[in-house]
């Protein structure tokens, strides 16, 4: 067969998600973090349409995403960074309920003593709130890593199915069912399989091992 | 440092409970007395700013902190209260040195404020330690520590000694009175705890259901008319000071500065100086002489006056030193206590606490 | 903390990533097989040129294409869609080229026992399912202009289990999803568990023929290969079984 190897699959499938993951990180550790602390109007809107992207159909979030980015004018459509986006979007959702979960487990009093010590909101956030939700944060991330490791609808859409340039191991299983190559799809489901259960064992032995 | 007037008003509503306080003093430590539930902390938190939705108007130690009426309300990272929460809320995250250092924040500079505190509280061996390995006693040395180090203008301490058990409160109070006397700072103590609270403040803020029902000294206060509804919740107590004299029996002799004598257990260094509690309840009234008893403790006494709470007397004493005996009704009338009658107070040397 | 410091590095690490100089192609699917050797040859001769082949249906990658999925080359199985790209201005001028043909074959699994030697042993009720792509697909389109020929399409209307493309529809056959399937001459060869039931005369064959076309984005390495697989190429694809263009 002519295909990518599989390692380049999987390895741009890695990239995807990280990269994915990491740009999402930031925004979703504020946005988590105003969540959980802020009472705001218009809060419940907020929460519904961060939740959007996780209850449409992934072509849906996928199509919506390419007309904005042709709209916008951004050459991202059936580049690797279209895959980025469109795992962005779709895990969007998970990371952010992640951080605001991890943040509403932190007891507000330790803020509120960094406040009497004299830290700004913006110091007591990165010096307390931050470090002692850490265990959350990242736990969320890695979930969001590994929802984006297995995105398909919104990817294909988005994306396209390049070999090589936007084929992650999603992408390539079906292109191989499509074409009734079912050997060469099963070696990538292995291959996302083993590579989903590493990051689920990750996140689950992160877990353990913040709690002890 | 000098402490100037302190003037609070605080109005707050939670759910089913309202927080109405108007208080002012001039003294340097006061504490802020009364039962569980009585609005006490929410006050503090109300202090240090933390209750965006309270009427409040804050002038502590002669610095304004809040005024709505001159639209001042100072940022709580910048009221420079050093504060120390109930549950010591040290940040796990952190060692014992971590946990001292973020209350640099704000000092910054040399940390000569933190290298003091160390030294003040003992603290120089644990710095290194996970704040999960502390004692309780140390915990709340470390949080008072933390506060001391960001260079607070005043303490606020909710508290502090309520978490400890017995044993453990008699090693904490002097760190407590340490703080008090060699730093200077004006403080304001939360406790529901009469020995702590005559112990460490000059004047006392007796709070009920979210109002103020008594501001006075505290060893006056807290036996006054409108203290005495709280009694139950709060249990009397009579605090002596002394100074150790002998050992004796297996215990030791003190001796008050106006010479009444006890005998206490446990052992004490002559010339030691000790606080003594002693409960209400537990002092026994006796009329003429009285036999061979096991009591260590039998001293001579005038009844200075009765005071009638529900079905019990308080009997104040004048035993040398002012005490108060708790009895009930039927056992003042038998005995035909009155004011200036002789009597004599029995204490076993077990009722008699160190409190420091 | 230490854990979140590493995070920028890692970021810089993944945008990294060296480009050789890449041909994005669009290739019909059932040029899958003989496009190993065809690459594999280019790349020998062209070194520094890396070809990356998107295989699927020529009708679904002439809709990609004009989606705008950044393709060079187009090989299609049909010249519907390529005159459908050109007719919107998106392939360059004069770069349309036919290079190569095929044939039909009636496959059947390997196991079956159904009867199945001529054309109107597809039409007996124990055939209850007959592979192939849908109507846009271009073995779809043929097999069915095939069927009509023989008069038989009405008669198996309800018995066609639509497939996505070529290469799909023999897999049909081979996992026993259906009980026969027309394909390309060219796939029945790779079969493993599907066998030729029987041919089709030349004189009933529809006219199958490959076309090959360069898109705007076409640079040197893309005319490169368009030209490769017209000239060099020719005979990969004929030991594969493709027949020369009609």
């Amino acid at each position: 067969m002519s295909e990518t190897p599989l390692l380049a699959i999987t390895a741009l499938t890695l990239r995807v998600a990280a990269v994915a993951t990491l740009l999402l990180l930031p925004v979703a550790v504020l946005l988590g973090f105003a969540l959980a602390r802020r009472s705001f109007r218009g809060k419940a809107l907020v929460q519904a349409l961060v939740a959007l992207p996780m209850v449409l159909p992934p072509v849906a979030v996928g199509l919506a995403i390419l007309l904005a980015v042709s709209a916008l004018d951004w050459p991202i459509a059936f580049t690797w960074w279209g895959a980025v986006a469109a795992a962005v979007a779709v895990c969007f959702p998970l990371l952010v309920r992640g951080c605001e979960q991890a943040f509403a487990e932190v007891d507000p009093r330790y803020e509120q003593v960094a406040r009497s010590l004299g830290l700004g909101p913006a110091r007591s956030f990165l010096r307390v709130s931050l470090p002692l939700a850490r265990r959350g944060v990242l736990y969320g991330a890695l979930l969001a890593f590994t929802r984006a490791l297995g995105e398909f609808g919104a990817t294909a859409i988005v994306a396209g199915i390049i070999p090589g340039r936007t084929e992650t191991l999603a992408l390539g299983i079906y292109s191989r069912v499509q074409l009734g190559d079912y050997r060469a799809a099963l070696a990538l489901c292995i291959a996302s399989f083993a590579l989903a259960l590493v990051a689920m064992l990750a996140a689950e032995g992160w877990l353990r091992r913040g709690r002890a | 440092m000098s402490a100037g007037a302190t003037r609070i008003r605080a109005r707050l509503r939670r759910s089913g409970f309202t927080l109405d306080v108007d208080v002012g003093w001039s003294e340097r430590v006061a504490v802020l007395f009364g039962p569980s539930g009585a609005g006490k902390t929410l006050f503090l938190e109300t202090v240090l700013g933390l209750h965006r939705d309270a009427e409040a108007h804050v002038e502590l130690a002669g610095e304004l902190l809040e005024d709505p009426g001159r639209g001042v309300r100072v940022p709580v990272h910048e009221r420079r209260l050093g504060w120390v929460p109930q549950e010591s809320a040290l940040f796990p995250h952190l060692r014992v040195e971590g946990n001292l250092r973020l209350g640099l924040a704000r000092a910054g500079g040399d940390g000569a404020q933190l290298r003091r505190a160390v030294e003040v509280l003992e603290l120089g061996g644990l710095l290194q330690r996970s704040v999960r390995e502390l004692s309780g006693g140390e915990r709340q040395r470390v949080a008072l520590a933390r506060a001391l180090a960001s260079d607070p203008r005043a303490l606020l301490l909710d508290e502090p000694l309520a978490s400890l058990d017995l044993p453990l409160r008699a090693r904490v109070l002097p760190f407590l009175l340490r703080v008090r006397d060699e730093l200077g700072l004006p403080m304001l103590v939360i406790t529901h705890d009469p020995d702590e609270a005559i112990v460490l403040g000059e004047i006392a803020i007796v709070l009920d259901k979210g109002s103020v029902v008594a501001t006075g000294a505290p060893r006056e206060v807290l036996w006054s008319r409108a203290v005495l509804p709280l009694s139950e919740a709060l249990g009397l107590e009579n605090v002596i000071e002394a100074r150790a004299t002998a050992a004796r029996d297996g215990g030791a002799e003190v001796e008050t500065a106006r010479g009444l004598r006890l005998v206490v257990r446990g052992s004490l260094a002559p010339g030691e100086r000790v606080r003594l509690g002693v409960r209400a309840e537990d002092l026994l009234l006796a009329v003429g002489e009285p036999g061979r008893l096991s009591a260590r403790n039998v001293l001579p006494a005038r009844v200075a006056r009765l005071e009638t709470r529900g079905g019990d007397v308080l009997v104040h004493l004048d035993a040398g030193e002012a005490l108060v005996a708790r009895v009930t009704e039927g056992a003042a009338r038998d005995l035909g206590l009155e004011a200036g009658a002789p009597v004599h107070v029995v204490v076993k040397a077990q009722a008699i606490r160190r409190l420091a | 903390m230490r854990t979140l410091g590493i995070l920028p590095l890692a970021w810089l690490a993944l945008l990294q990533g060296a480009r050789a100089e890449e041909v994005v192609a669009s290739v019909a699917a059932s040029l899958r097989a003989p496009s190993t050797e065809i690459v594999r040859r280019f790349e020998a001769e062209h070194p520094g040129a890396k070809l990356l082949l998107a295989f699927g249906a020529s009708n679904e990658l002439a809709s990609q294409i004009e989606a705008g999925a950044p393709v060079e080359v187009f090989l299609a199985a049909d010249e519907e869609s390529v005159a459908r790209l050109a007719s919107k201005g998106l392939l360059l001028e004069g770069s349309v080229v036919p290079f190569a043909g095929n044939r039909l074959v009636v496959v059947r699994p390997d196991t079956a026992e159904l009867r199945l030697a001529e054309p109107r042993d597809l039409v007996q009720p124990a055939l209850r399912r007959l592979a192939l792509p849908g109507e846009g697909v271009p073995l779809g389109h043929y097999a069915r202009e095939w069927l009509a020929r023989r008069g038989i399409l009405a008669d198996l209307a309800d018995r066609i289990v639509v497939t996505a493309n070529a290469p799909a529809t023999l897999a049909a056959v081979e996992l026993g999803q259906a009980d026969a399937a027309i394909v390309y001459a060219t796939d029945a060869r790779v079969a493993k568990r599907a066998r030729v039931a029987f041919d089709i005369p030349d004189a009933e064959q529809p006219r199958i023929r490959y076309v090959g076309a360069l898109t705007h984005r076409a640079g040197p390495g893309a005319r490169a290969f368009l030209d490769f697989v017209r000239g060099p190429g020719a005979a990969i694809l004929e030991a594969a079984g493709f027949r020369a263009a009609p």
